[in-house]
């Protein structure tokens, strides 16, 4: 069930009405079942996955807390650890590496072909490795009940596409009970118009500017087409996915309950490493945690802490898919992200640098977009070798209508205009502001969604993920 | 609380309504381009064609009027429209025939490959919102969906089927200016242009047949034309590959729309055995021919067509 499709709408207020009329302490339960619905309605077997993987780590937890052994304990963890990364392994992993090893040795190898990937994997496998952990570091005690770290790990809004959620963050708020008059209307109303906004009318027409270049591979286009085709995929993705970010938050606020931040405005960074401190932070965040930090962090040598920075900008790579694609993708910002902490002392002005950064992340951005190894190839040698600006943009802007280029661009403008202001506050809060001007704006938003939103249900581009 | 939601629902409402006017009035301003054919059909009166091309985007993209008229000396127009089934091409000449002067011929094009389909689905059916001021064609569109009333009353029901696409070409006729293949029109044919790169991809033919919904509509158009005084011809336009990559049984399908020719005393063209018409270069794919294709074909078949008209006019 994908949000911007028919049935959500008829989901989410049933979902909504029956959550606020039964009795409090039914809450949870109910929210469980209507959770599990939702991800049934994408496959009805991988449902028993997310309820088996999570039960697992909740007994688990339990039976870390129990002993005070400290080998029992690793034990336990590790126990964890592995299984959660053996089922992501043979969803997402193995025929990678399994048809790279037969590539290797094998003439004419026989490929496996790719395995369905059940939505969300990465997300909740992530949510209940960190519980494990942090019970394991005393972090927390593990008093919840059964049915609510289930639903800790499958509350609907989050689940497919995150944020990826800490225990303390959610678990206190399903044990509150929360009361209909407190419900933020507003801030609910305006995130989640916000979110569809990105999705059905950004993303999904900037889709198509986007898809042909990287589907259809035009040799005709020159350095200056695919760097612009590169910030218009950057532009998509990130309209895509933080448009599902910002209604999973939205609806979750119908519920009272307060997801955590999952982007700030990463398109206005000013450097790679700003970029990565706004962009998928709870994903960021929980490989800091979990990996960066654990493997020594900042606190070891220059040569073991440019390992760590790379180790973990490749596996953030390798979490998004099987494909060296990805990996090149983490490489490239892992080392960006070291060039940038070279004692150099280069001042540019803010805007420059903002170009640099929008530039070369949209490079980055090519990789994770290329359908393999050999267009990525072709892309980068027609960016950084075969350099020829003369035609400038017109073969893409005669690859469609050159109107459509107008509105595009006039839509991905209201996007900069909303997060310009959020950022630096250019028209100061007043009571005709929040009374007039913010109303309004929202208005036109939710109409130009009917106007030109596409409203054919397409999918995230994370839920392949 | 109450005050602010319904003011912010009347702003949406007015808001939608203000651009669905918008959006419908550019683009019936359109004078070129696909929506200029809607507007020659649906919104002006009394055209006076004397032949009219009816069928999909296989007529749409086939019969190139300008060469037909220089052989024939006719004026025709292409009324081709894409995806159309046979009910929808009677739809459009019932309601072109209501709004404009009957022609003297219909030519329509009968893919034996797509009969099989019982269903009245109308592909693209956005494309007739501009025109469901027209009571007449609103009502005919029902028939086939029922929908057709709420899209005409309802924006919050018609704009998420029209997207971004229908703004740009509203804005295209307010602007008066031309999209990328809009030039390429001319009298109702669309086109590719040679060089543009299709793919003839090869599919799974399959069993087909004529389906009984298919067969009643044909009746009807054979009736219509005979109660309005308009002759009538059938013809089934080139494919690659002759057709038999489409349908195993196409002898079969041929030979059943010769019999209904037949019967009905008018003439059947089947020219998807014609070798002439195998060359890849002639096609955009396996389905439609390019620029090139559509003129070489427009010209074999005005010469035919002409052939036919001066026997008859030397009978009579």
């Amino acid at each position: 069930m994908l949000f911007n499709s028919f049935i959500f709408l008829v989901f989410l207020p049933i979902v909504f009405s029956a959550y606020w009329l039964i009795p409090a302490k039914h809450r949870n339960l109910f929210l469980l079942i209507a959770s599990y619905y939702f991800y049934f309605s994408y496959n009805p077997w991988f449902l028993l996955l997310l309820i088996g993987t999570s039960a697992v780590d909740f007994y688990i937890a339990k039976g870390i807390s129990k002993t005070e052994k400290l080998n029992t304990r690793k034990q336990l963890l590790l126990f964890s650890i592995l299984s959660n990364i053996s089922v992501l392994f043979v969803f997402k992993y193995f025929v990678f590496f399994y048809n790279s090893g037969l590539s290797l040795f094998a003439n004419n190898p026989n490929l496996l072909s790719n395995f369905i990937i059940p939505a969300g994997l990465s997300f909740y496998t992530f949510q209940s490795i960190s519980y494990t952990i942090d019970v394991y570091r005393g972090k927390y005690k593990p008093d919840d009940t059964l049915k609510d770290f289930l639903l800790y790990v499958s509350f609907f809004p989050h689940m497919v596409a995150g944020p990826i959620v800490r225990h303390h963050t959610l678990m206190p708020q399903l044990k509150t009970t929360h009361f209909f008059k407190d419900i933020e209307w507003g801030n609910a109303s305006k995130q989640i118009i916000w979110g569809f906004f990105k999705k059905m009318v950004i993303a999904d027409n900037v889709a198509y500017l986007v898809n042909p270049v990287f589907n259809e591979l035009p040799h005709d286009f020159n350095s200056l087409e695919f760097l612009i085709s590169g910030v218009l995929f950057l532009i998509q993705l990130y309209a895509d996915f933080s448009g599902y970010s910002d209604i999973a938050i939205g609806v979750a606020k119908l519920f009272k309950i307060n997801l955590n931040l999952n982007w700030n405005r990463p398109l206005l960074s000013t450097s790679i490493t700003e970029y990565w401190q706004r962009h998928h932070i709870s994903l960021t965040s929980w490989f800091k945690e979990y990996v960066y930090i654990s493997i020594g962090g900042n606190r070891v040598s220059t040569p073991k802490w440019i390992f760590n920075i790379l180790v973990v900008f490749l596996l953030s790579g390798l979490w998004h898919g099987a494909y060296f694609t990805f990996i090149i993708w983490g490489f490239l910002n892992g080392l960006f992200y070291l060039l940038e902490h070279l004692p150099l002392k280069i001042k540019l002005p803010k805007f420059l640098k903002w170009i640099y950064t929008i530039c070369f992340i949209s490079i980055f951005f090519i990789a994770f977009r290329a359908n393999n190894l050999h267009d990525l190839a072709f892309i980068y040698k027609q960016i950084f070798i075969n350099i020829n600006v003369s035609q400038g943009l017109n073969h893409l802007l005669s690859s469609n209508d050159r109107l459509f280029f107008v509105m595009i661009v006039f839509i991905i403008c209201i996007l900069f205009i909303k997060e310009l202001q959020e950022e630096f506050k250019l028209i100061k809060s007043s009571h005709f502001k929040e009374s007039v001007l913010t109303p309004l704006f929202y208005v036109i938003i939710f109409c130009l969604i009917f106007c030109i939103g596409n409203f054919n249900a397409n999918s995230f581009i994370y839920f392949q993920f | 609380m109450i005050k602010k939601i319904i003011t912010y629902v009347t702003a949406c409402i007015c808001i939608l309504f203000v651009y669905r006017s918008f959006l419908y009035f550019g683009i019936r301003k359109n004078k070129q381009g696909i929506f200029s054919k809607y507007n020659d059909v649906f919104l002006k009166e009394g055209n006076t064609y004397d032949v009219l091309f009816l069928g999909s985007s296989r007529a749409e993209m086939h019969f190139e009027p300008q060469i037909f008229d220089s052989i024939t000396k006719l004026n025709s127009y292409n009324l081709g429209i894409s995806g159309a089934s046979v009910k929808l091409n009677f739809i459009v000449l019932k309601t072109y025939c209501h709004h404009h002067q009957k022609p003297k011929h219909i030519i329509l094009n009968l893919d034996y490959f797509s009969l099989k389909s019982d269903s009245d689905t109308l592909n693209d059916f956005p494309r007739y919102f501009p025109y469901l001021n027209n009571d007449y064609l609103r009502a005919e569109l029902n028939t086939v969906d029922d929908r057709f009333t709420s899209f005409y009353y309802n924006p919050f029901h018609s704009l998420p089927y029209t997207q971004i696409d229908f703004l740009s070409a509203s804005l295209h006729g307010w602007l008066n200016i031309s999209g990328k293949y809009d030039t390429l029109m001319y009298k109702g044919f669309q086109t590719i242009p040679s060089n543009d790169e299709g793919q003839i991809s090869k599919v799974k033919p399959i069993y087909s047949f004529i389906s009984k919904k298919n067969r009643n509509y044909i009746d009807s158009i054979i009736s219509f034309s005979k109660n309005n005084q308009i002759n009538l011809t059938l013809l089934t336009t080139p494919i690659y590959g002759r057709g038999y990559n489409h349908v195993l049984n196409k002898s079969v399908l041929v030979n059943q729309l010769n019999h209904i020719a037949f019967i009905n005393h008018i003439s059947y063209f089947n020219y998807t055995d014609s070798l002439i018409f195998n060359d890849p270069k002639l096609y955009f794919d396996e389905e439609h021919l390019n620029l090139k294709g559509a003129k070489k074909f427009s010209n074999h078949f005005s010469v035919s067509f002409n052939n036919i008209l001066n026997e008859s006019a030397s009978k009579n």
